[in-house]
């Protein structure tokens, strides 16, 4: 897919493949690319700094989103005994048969095998979100239809903008930045 | 503290909220029982098919989950 995109396209593509890695994402989402166009070095990237939307406040943005859907989710990495009580299952009694096969701590020591898996996924291919997939193949369109236009952001910025339910279009509206209103003046600007 | 039990129990089939964390907490168990039995199963030098048969899966399956982890028979 990054073959295809050119120039600080593809820059801004690659920045947010290192931003998801390092938020231990194993993903490529729309707020990934408004971060990577953030940083553009381009005149599209310059409009979106001075309206506030710099790579760190994005950075910021983001963090709090992940937060959030972390502490949502049941923490994988912890067994919920109470839930398991609720179904009939003794956690502690599992427990105590199993650290007498397996050694104290076998069981949390089983969990830590896994976590390291999970982290180790994080340094191969992530997975492009369809949304983002879907945003990255019309700014390929949209660019190729203009003379020299592949090498620069704006095609996908403007795409990133016009996608109305995206965690990139929460993160715009939390910097208290109107999407419509920056499309405008990147789109004067051309 | 036991009316709390009670509650939790009666309400296991029908709150979402319950059953879901257990079906969660379930797999999670199953996941880390797993582990430590491939492990062990392999330390003892059982094959990879051997391993896979008992767990109703393939051979592949079980050597991509956890091939990296434990690696080479002992």
């Amino acid at each position: 897919m990054t073959r295809r995109i050119e120039g600080e396209a593809r820059q801004a593509v690659i920045r947010a493949q290192e931003q998801a890695r390092r938020f231990g994402q194993h993903f490529i989402g729309c707020e990934h690319l408004l971060y990577g166009v953030a940083g553009a070095d381009d005149a599209v990237g310059g409009i979106l700094r001075a309206r506030g939307v710099t790579p760190e406040r994005v950075d910021e943005q983001l963090a709090v989103l992940v937060r959030r859907s972390r502490s949502a989710a049941p923490r994988r990495t912890d067994l919920d005994g109470d839930a398991l009580d609720a179904i009939g299952v003794d956690l502690d009694a599992v427990r105590a048969r199993v650290e007498q096969a397996f050694g104290p701590g076998s069981l949390d020591r089983a969990a830590a095998a896994r976590s390291g898996r999970a982290k180790r996924d994080v340094t191969g291919h992530l997975r492009v979100t369809r949304q983002a997939r879907a945003c990255l193949k019309r700014s390929i369109r949209a660019a190729s239809a203009q003379p020299d236009g592949r090498r620069d952001t704006a095609q996908l910025a403007l795409i990133l903008l016009d996608v109305k339910a995206s965690a990139a279009r929460s993160i715009l509206t939390t910097l208290g930045v109107s999407a419509p209103e920056l499309s405008a003046e990147i789109s004067n600007a051309l | 503290m036991e009316s709390t039990l009670e509650i939790a129990e009666g309400a296991a089939s029908q709150d979402p909220d319950v059953g879901l964390r257990a079906v969660a907490a379930l797999r999670e168990l199953a996941e880390r029982l797993e582990a430590l039995q491939i492990e062990n199963a392999r330390r003892l030098g059982w094959s990879w098919q051997e391993i896979a048969d008992r767990l109703g899966v393939t051979k592949q399956t079980v050597h991509r989950k956890h091939g990296p982890r434990i690696g080479r028979r002992s």
